[in-house]
């Protein structure tokens, strides 16, 4: 099992007001699965997904990462494990604008320390098969929003995660792009990286074995889509 | 492509790439302005401080000695004991290591007394070794006396502030009253105006023949006050008067012109708090500027530093991509605050930009006296406090949550 949550609870409070974004979530997701969150505005499902990501830490509950407890490890323990077991892909691309897509593609690699050479050869493939090569030296801002994506999907992947957590990949993108971006994810997906994906569009969830619906801060349902072997 | 090993300074220098079209870069243009200003400001007062100190301190040296003196006495006395040139330290004062020249030298009070004035005063008598090149700046008007006559000049030199008392000018002659008993009394004549502008001197200190003095005091020409030493390197007075004590004759005395004038080489005495205050304002301006410009940086930068945090950099590397930016503007305003400071001293030095009343100050105009190493020390603090305060506003990333700045883009 790659990620497994215990009774977890997320409680913001701000100025005094408290909100619950998660009740009582109990989930696992195993190495080479796709999972879909979806809901309704407001249920919870990027409050569950940066708990997954260790972005946050729950209020109550364990979180089990890769066999270890991490739910209360302090940050640069879970920047560890981000660093070298987890890639992001945003709904709004987050590249970082003065850096070309070539150089965001690398960064995770940088602190990664790995060399020059084979940087440059990883992310040479990896922009190849996304069919970003010929943006190399163009920023962000200069590309399409599907290309960003891309190249967003790309940077999450460059250090060969175990888990991509994807927050609305194709909310920013027009369907034919969308699409794309979700044929790339179940490629990443079918050569064993696990997959999840918070998304409010059904046609995205179909590409996924797994839907997971939440109300109000609970898991409500869980229905198995697809079987792999 | 060149892409530097280090993840943060990789990034830094890309943020810097891409200026101009924030609101930070304006900041930042205010931050290495008011850098640069800061440090020109601190290396001029500086080096004016140091114009100044020099300047007033060869204003002393053209009536004191670096070093004094006379006979060694246990209590005050007020006639002057006679020491003899034949002394060991007079003749040979040559072979001590350090010493320039020696001048015998004899103070005698007196009145001065023209038939509408009378003026309290010193002479101060000077023999054929005077090294009168040094009193010579200080003249207004007139020439120095003549010593070279057989007989004792009744030449002396007054001070401006003496000849402007008694209305003297070049030329005429007036009665000394020697206080002895009995009194005595000498018709002398003007020979030169000086002026110093310290008034330790200009109040007190008339120039004349050492051999007046011998006469009146019926001393022989062996028999002088004392002996004035000018050493090589002033910056070695402590040492060279080491040398001089092993070297001089037991029934001496010596003394620092830094004992004796202690008001004007004493730096916490001469440094003004007010100056303090100014230079403590510009340390806190600057240091404002680069935490302000260090904030707004950072705050610009929410959702990079929460992409960054997702992707798994730690506090410390983010950390550093903003400590090398505020590097850079403090680099780049030490540059132009010192080639100002520089360029300012080199235009004020040639071409008096600033000029100052002689009558009120003791030069005409503001002297920039440059010193490498207090250049150097003044860059270097203010690297080290500007650094340290530059620390203070990274340390907030620590407490960004990825997620919060990711999700208030
Ligand atoms: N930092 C925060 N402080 C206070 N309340 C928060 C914070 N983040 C989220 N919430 C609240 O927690 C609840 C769940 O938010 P969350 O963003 O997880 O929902 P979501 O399902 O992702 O919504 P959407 O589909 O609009 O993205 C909401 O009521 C939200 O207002
Ligand atoms: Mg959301």
């Amino acid at each position: 099992m790659l990620l497994q949550l215990i009774n977890v609870e997320k409680t913001y409070s701000n100025f005094g007001i408290e909100t619950v974004a998660l009740n009582d979530i109990n989930l696992s997701v195993n190495q080479g699965e796709f999972v879909s969150i979806m809901g309704p505005s407001g249920c919870g499902k990027s409050s569950l997904l940066n708990i997954m990501g260790l972005l946050d830490k729950p209020t109550k509950g364990e979180v089990i990462f890769l066999g270890d407890k991490v739910s209360q490890s302090n940050s640069s323990k879970r920047a560890f494990l981000r660093r070298n077991h987890i890639g992001f892909v945003f709904q709004s691309f987050n590249l970082i604008e003065e850096l070309t897509i070539y150089e965001n593609i690398e960064l995770p690699l940088m602190y990664l320390k790995v060399s020059a050479s084979e940087r440059k050869k990883r992310v040479g493939e990896l922009m190849e098969r996304l069919h970003i090569a010929h943006k190399s030296n163009y920023f962000p801002q200069q590309i399409s929003g599907g290309q960003q994506q891309r190249a967003a999907v790309a940077r999450a992947l460059i250090s060969k995660p175990n888990l991509i957590l994807a927050d609305e990949p194709t909310g920013n993108l027009d369907s034919a792009r969308g699409q794309e971006v979700m044929e790339m994810l179940v490629e990443l997906n079918e050569e064993g990286t696990s997959v999840v994906m918070v998304t409010h569009s059904s046609t995205a969830a179909e590409y996924s074995q797994r839907i997971i619906h939440l109300f109000d801060g609970q898991l409500v349902t869980e229905n198995l889509k697809r079987v792999t072997n | 492509m060149g892409l530097s090993k280090d993840f943060s300074l990789f990034v830094a220098s890309r943020l810097r790439e891409n200026k101009g079209k924030n609101f930070s870069s304006l900041i930042a243009r205010i931050a290495v302005g008011s850098i640069a200003i800061g440090i020109a400001v601190m290396i001029l007062a500086f080096a004016i401080f140091a114009g100044f100190k020099h300047n007033i301190q060869e204003k002393i040296f053209s009536l004191a000695s670096h070093i004094q003196a006379k006979k060694w006495v246990d209590s005050y006395s007020y006639e002057e004991i006679p020491v003899s040139t034949q002394l060991d330290l007079y003749q040979n004062a040559a072979e001590i290591p350090g010493v320039e020249h020696i001048q015998v030298y004899s103070r005698k009070a007196c009145i001065l007394k023209t038939d509408l004035e009378v003026s309290g005063a010193v002479m101060k008598g000077v023999g054929t070794d005077y090294d009168s090149a040094r009193f010579n700046k200080n003249l207004i008007a007139g020439s120095f006396i003549d010593l070279d006559k057989k007989n004792y000049s009744t030449e002396i030199v007054v001070s401006n502030n003496i000849a402007k008392r008694l209305q003297l000018s070049l030329g005429d002659r007036l009665s000394v009253y020697f206080v002895q008993d009995p009194p005595r009394v000498r018709r002398v004549t003007v020979k030169g105006i000086y002026e110093t502008g310290i008034e330790d001197f200009d109040d007190l200190i008339i120039i004349g023949d050492i051999r007046l003095i011998q006469r009146l005091n019926d001393w022989d020409s062996t028999q002088v006050g004392g002996f004035e030493i000018f050493i090589d390197d002033f910056d070695q007075l402590d040492v060279v008067f080491e040398n001089v004590w092993d070297a001089m004759d037991p029934e001496l005395g010596i003394s620092k012109v830094t004992e004796m004038y202690m008001q004007f080489f004493d730096w916490f005495i001469m440094l003004n708090r007010n100056v303090v205050v100014v230079l403590v304002v510009i340390l806190f301006v600057a240091g404002f500027n680069v935490i302000s410009v260090t904030l707004i940086m950072i705050t610009e930068r929410t959702n990079m530093i929460g992409t960054l945090k997702a992707l798994g950099s730690s506090n410390g590397q983010i950390r550093k991509i903003f400590v090398y930016n505020g590097v850079r503007l403090i680099v780049k305003g030490l540059v132009l605050g010192n080639l100002l400071a520089l360029g300012f001293g080199f235009l004020q030095n040639q071409f008096k930009l600033i000029p100052l009343d002689p009558s009120n100050y003791y030069m005409d105009a503001v002297p920039v006296m440059f010193d490498t190493s207090v250049i150097l020390l003044t860059n270097l603090g203010f690297i080290a406090l500007i650094l340290l305060i530059l620390m203070i506003p990274t340390y907030i990333i620590a407490r960004f949550q990825p997620i919060k700045a990711i999700r208030f883009s």
